[in-house]
């Protein structure tokens, strides 16, 4: 019996989808790999087009371009840019078709979050392509996870406590970031545990200092909740938490949870909103 | 100029060298972070003790030590006063409490950590079972708990609840023994004592 007589041509298109390489989606029609960037075709175990990466800008651009440019052409293999993870696979994973990083926590991997406002149109609505993702409109930032200078990844972030009279917001910055747990699962717990400036101070605390601690990177509650919940218990208390829903993938493009080897240990993490901009 | 620029080089790696060596001194010990993990898996004292060998003597081991044990034994005073005894003083013990579930070497597994991790999750619960065998504890006990919700993710308080109903006068004694900015801290954002009431909720889940 054809799907699509019982439940109509999604339920067909989602039957007729399998998944395969690193568990990414199978294009029906090509037989090849979807990745967010490019299409990998699993038969000649490349990639159908160029790495879109625009490391030829990188040449004349800024400092930071040029230094990236000149790790990019240091590495013989970045040329062979129909490769998958530079042609070595059992230590390697690239999620989105743009991350060749090692992921055995490889010391020279530089990993970096970087949390910025979403992008809003003239009457102050949020019009970046993640208005559809299920309550969005609780994400006041997106956190672009680089990995040696290329993006792996965009993610919805919440920079704010669910509840700002009872916890503070952390300040802008850029601070180093460790692997840790969080309710069984990885997270990044930002340093220096016990001194994270805030803007203002911090209410959870007895002596008023414009500090915070124990502050991570972590998934938000469930269906991509981020306030207080009945048993008035919040989501954050002025962590990062990021969208529930795209958590998974964050993990991945971060390296926290790699196909192979130890994860990524060290992270920078760059705190850049308005909502966290110290009055 | 190639010559000082090539010199110039090599003393960059040469001092990059010595910081990497400096900041892996620093480091925990891997061997001993491994212990810990096996400690926080074992199952039986015996087994508790026989890892504590490898895991060294720091604070952290201590820690992890005490509070496997008294797990493994939670109606073994012995065990419960000396969980209370490491009941953290200072700001780098509380840290290392925070911090249990942290990547501390490289490599290191994640099953490891979130052993270490899920132990630190449970000391609340485990330093309120302990605290019920041994009320003489109770002050050390009460003072630590507005720093240990400072951490959005402690449940101290509503730990702490147990304890409140179960040894209300003892409890309500222990509260008022506290400096009285303190105690009034204490009552208005930890616990209300009164209905033995948690204040300072950790995260949801």
């Amino acid at each position: 019996m054809n799907a699509t007589t019982i439940r109509g041509t999604c339920v067909y298109d989602a039957l007729l989808r399998m998944y395969h390489f690193t568990g990414k989606e199978r294009d029906t029609e090509s037989g090849n790999d979807y990745f967010s960037a490019r299409y990998y075709a699993s038969s000649m175990g490349r990639f159908m087009s160029p790495d879109p990466l625009p490391w030829i800008g990188w040449q004349s651009g800024d400092e930071d371009d040029q230094k990236k440019f000149e790790a990019y052409i240091a590495n013989p293999q970045n040329f062979n840019m129909y490769a998958y993870v530079n042609n070595n696979p059992l230590n390697k994973t690239d999620p989105t078709g743009m991350n060749a990083c090692g992921t055995n926590n490889d010391s020279s991997c530089k990993v970096t979050v970087t949390i910025q406002d979403r992008s809003k149109d003239s009457n102050g609505h949020y019009n970046d392509q993640y208005t559809g993702v299920k309550n969005s409109g609780n994400y006041n930032a997106t956190a672009t996870v680089s990995v040696n200078g290329k993006e792996t990844g965009t993610f919805l972030v919440k920079t704010t406590p669910s509840d700002s009279s009872k916890s503070a917001t952390i300040a802008n910055g850029t601070y180093s970031g460790t692997l840790t747990t969080h309710s069984g699962d990885v997270a990044i717990r930002l340093q220096p545990t016990n001194a994270i400036p805030t803007i203002g101070p911090n209410p959870s605390r007895q002596d008023g200092a414009s500090i915070a601690q124990g502050i991570l990177v972590h998934r938000a509650g469930r269906e991509n909740f981020t306030g207080v919940g009945r048993d008035g218990r919040a989501v954050s208390e002025g962590c990062q938490v990021v969208c529930t829903s795209q958590y998974g993938d964050f993990k991945h493009a971060t390296g926290m949870v790699p196909s192979a080897g130890a994860p990524q240990q060290h992270f920078t993490v760059i705190v850049n909103t308005q909502e966290n901009e110290p009055q | 100029m190639m010559r000082a620029h090539g010199l110039f080089q090599w003393l960059i790696v040469v001092l990059c060298a010595a910081s990497s060596g400096v900041l892996s001194a620093q480091e925990p010990n891997c061997g001993e972070i491994v212990a810990m993990a096996k400690m926080a898996r074992a199952k039986s004292s015996a087994a508790v003790a026989a890892e504590k060998q490898k895991a060294g003597d720091s604070y952290r081991a201590q820690v992890v030590f005490a509070a496997r044990s008294f797990e493994l034994r939670p109606m073994d005073k012995s065990a419960a006063v000396r969980l209370l005894n490491l009941i953290p003083v200072d700001d780098a013990q509380h840290t290392t409490w925070m911090t249990l579930g942290d990547a501390l070497c490289s490599p290191e597994s994640t099953a490891s950590m979130k052993l270490l991790g899920g132990l630190g999750e449970r000391l609340p619960h485990d330093l309120a079972k302990a605290v019920l065998l041994v009320p003489d504890k109770l002050p050390g006990y009460i003072a630590y708990a507005p720093t240990s919700v400072q951490d959005p993710h402690s449940d101290y308080a509503v730990q702490m609840q147990t304890v409140c109903r179960s040894k209300h006068p003892a409890f309500v004694k222990a509260v008022e023994g506290l400096p009285a900015d303190k105690q009034d801290w204490f009552v208005k954002h930890v616990l209300n004592p009164d209905g033995c009431h948690a204040l300072a909720l950790p995260e949801a889940e």
